[in-house]
């Protein structure tokens, strides 16, 4: 029966070398807590999990977050500094990258190369290359050599072949986002299927629609700490709840990054809470400014939520649609009205 | 420990994926060429024929003589310098791999030594092509090369990996090591006759690990026994070199990943 057992795990890095180019490579990659003095990226610390069969686990947090190094650790590849780690059952990784993926060769024979790695033998790849073609949808560019591919047919190969040992343990790294729509609900229920077969999942991801769809359970990770794990939707709430917080403080990073939560949800067509959206947009009219279409939405979330629409921003939505549609009078007519309250204000004060 | 010796097991469960490595390595560049990995076997004949006029002339012999020494000095002297070169680079090159599976690192070093075997085996044209031109039979001594290249190539293993430990952890080794094989090229009987040297050196070929890796490759190419004393060292060195090989593996293997 498969299982994951994580106890007390961290994993460092160690930046001396060079320090200061080296810090930022590892950086980008670690993430986590820096301890600049002793050189060294806290990536995890102390994280203790266990994952058991038919649980299908997102891993949420924002870049740097120790998600990559997790799903690392999880499969054997990073030797934890402190902590034990058991597994038990075979493990397939879905990673940025395919081990064995060759640009120069086919498609085909990029099944044989990656299938090995997998440690398949040649017979075994061969019994399945017909299958894996199959899935992957990619016809007759299986014969072309995989350089000539886009990110999301390379996507598709990968899925296909990493799948197709029915691993008891599958680790996904992000690599679902890059597929078209229609393979995304195939490898979707593939995955699924995978779970519900007494396997076990986890898949990183920042975009909770991705992980609330497929997932069972979240653990939401914030520089190399467990901040939450229970049900997905849970942590899902507590991970936009600490994105809100962290917008809220103004930061222009940390409102980049709600943009793109809000954005990301709303290419997939989920409903974004709408006082995320509100600060999301926020930082949006700093970054374009004077896109109308914005601004009216901006102002239209302030007053469903029932709060005042700041003069100023209704005079700058105001400004921005009339440079479009000069001859709104109904427009014209507020936006006098609103330059007249302004103008008494400045008075006033 | 118990790590290494599971990543021994897996990497013998991995054959299939190694000798596939090699392989696709070598297949990889026959791919839109003519001549493929036989570029590299033109050029080092093309080599040997200028190195053979000019050399048989400064050495006053004839270039019979001396492309009987050259030819399979330079065929064997490729193998082993390859492997120490590509040695250097073989864990730093698989970032992406190690960095996405859980691989065995020995996979990597035995797949690099089997695209050199099959390197090695295109050179032999080489020596075939000397015992056309010069008409000279092939003899028993000759069998022998199945023995001293397996043996030499078990010591590239070791030499491969060690080198390629060190030089995923301190990067300025590549360099050093390159710096090295090219004066062990010319340190090493490889150009030169070892009957040459003079008495009073000939402790700095005897005491030479790679003069004796040479020999039992090359003397059986040139239809020669290799003397006891050589393998007597191979068979030294690869007990001693895996087995020190194998302790430092074990004692780092856990960092590795950590080093990319």
């Amino acid at each position: 029966m498969a299982f994951i057992k994580l106890n007390d795990v961290s994993v460092e890095f160690s930046v001396r070398v060079g320090v200061g180019r080296a810090l930022r490579g590892f950086v980008r990659r670690a993430g986590g807590e820096i301890d600049r003095k002793a050189g060294i990226v806290h990536a995890l610390n102390d994280i203790s999990i266990e994952i058991n069969k038919g649980e299908r686990v997102g891993l949420i947090g924002h870049n740097g977050a120790g998600k990559s190094t997790l799903l690392r650790t999880m499969s054997g590849i990073y030797a934890p500094k402190k902590g034990t780690i058991e597994i038990n059952g075979n493990i397939s990784a879905l990673f940025h990258a395919s081990a064995g993926m060759e640009p120069d060769d086919t498609g085909y024979q990029n099944i044989v190369n990656c299938g090995l790695f997998l440690g398949m033998t040649k017979k075994e790849v061969l019994a399945k290359v017909d299958e894996i073609a199959k899935f992957s949808g990619l016809g007759e560019y299986l014969d072309m050599p995989v350089r000539v591919y886009s990110a999301g047919m390379g996507m598709r190969l990968s899925f296909s072949i990493a799948t197709s040992i029915n691993p008891q343990i599958l680790l996904v790294d992000e690599a679902l986002g890059t597929g078209d729509a229609q393979f995304a609900d195939k490898a979707q229920k593939r995955i699924v299927d995978l779970a519900e077969r007494s396997s076990i999942l986890v898949m990183a991801s920042h975009s909770p629609g991705l992980l609330s769809a497929i997932c069972n359970r979240g653990i939401f990770l914030e520089q190399g700490r467990i901040m939450a794990d229970g049900p997905i939707t849970e942590v899902i709430a507590a991970y936009h709840q600490s994105v809100a917080e962290s917008a809220a403080s103004d930061d222009e990073e940390s409102g980049m990054r709600m943009l793109q939560l809000v954005r990301e949800s709303v290419q997939r067509g989920e409903t974004v809470p709408i006082h995320i959206e509100e600060l999301a947009l926020w930082h949006a009219i700093k970054l374009s400014v004077g896109d109308p279409a914005m601004l009216q939405r901006l102002c239209k979330l302030l007053s469903e939520q029932g709060k005042d629409v700041p003069v100023d921003l209704e005079i700058e939505t105001l400004e921005a649609v009339l440079k479009i549609r000069p001859n709104e009078k109904a427009s014209i007519e507020r936006l006098e009205e609103l330059r007249k309250i302004k103008r008494e204000m400045l008075v006033i004060s | 420990m118990d790590a290494v010796f599971d990543d021994c097991k897996r990497t013998l469960h991995l054959t299939q994926l190694w000798l596939h490595l090699g392989w696709a390595d070598v297949a990889r560049r026959y791919r839109r060429t003519v001549l493929g990995p036989l570029w590299h076997t033109l050029s080092l004949g093309v080599f040997i024929l200028c190195m053979g006029l000019i050399w048989a002339s400064v050495l006053k012999t004839d270039f019979h003589s001396y492309a009987n020494h050259l030819t399979p000095s330079l065929v064997a002297w490729s193998f082993i310098s390859a492997a120490i070169l590509e040695g250097t680079a073989v864990f730093l090159n698989a970032q992406q791999t190690i960095l996405t599976i859980n691989l065995p690192y020995p996979v990597l070093v035995l797949g690099l030594i089997w695209k050199l075997a099959i390197t090695f085996a295109h050179h032999l044209l080489l020596i075939v092509a000397l015992m056309i031109v010069y008409q000279t039979p092939p003899n028993a001594a000759m069998l022998l090369l199945v023995p001293g290249f397996l043996l030499t190539s078990i010591n590239c293993v070791w030499m491969a990996m060690l080198v390629g430990i060190i030089c995923l952890k301190a990067r300025d080794i590549q360099m050093l090591v390159s710096i090295g094989i090219q004066v062990a090229q010319f340190v090493t009987p490889v150009f030169w006759p070892v009957a040459l040297i003079a008495p009073s050196l000939a402790w700095a070929v005897e005491y030479n690990p790679l003069y004796h890796l040479l020999q039992i490759v090359r003397e059986p190419l040139a239809g020669r026994m290799p003397d006891s004393e050589n393998w007597i060292w191979c068979g030294g060195m690869a007990i001693v070199g895996s087995l020190a090989t194998f302790l430092i593996y074990a004692g780092v293997r856990r960092r590795m990943a950590y080093w990319y």
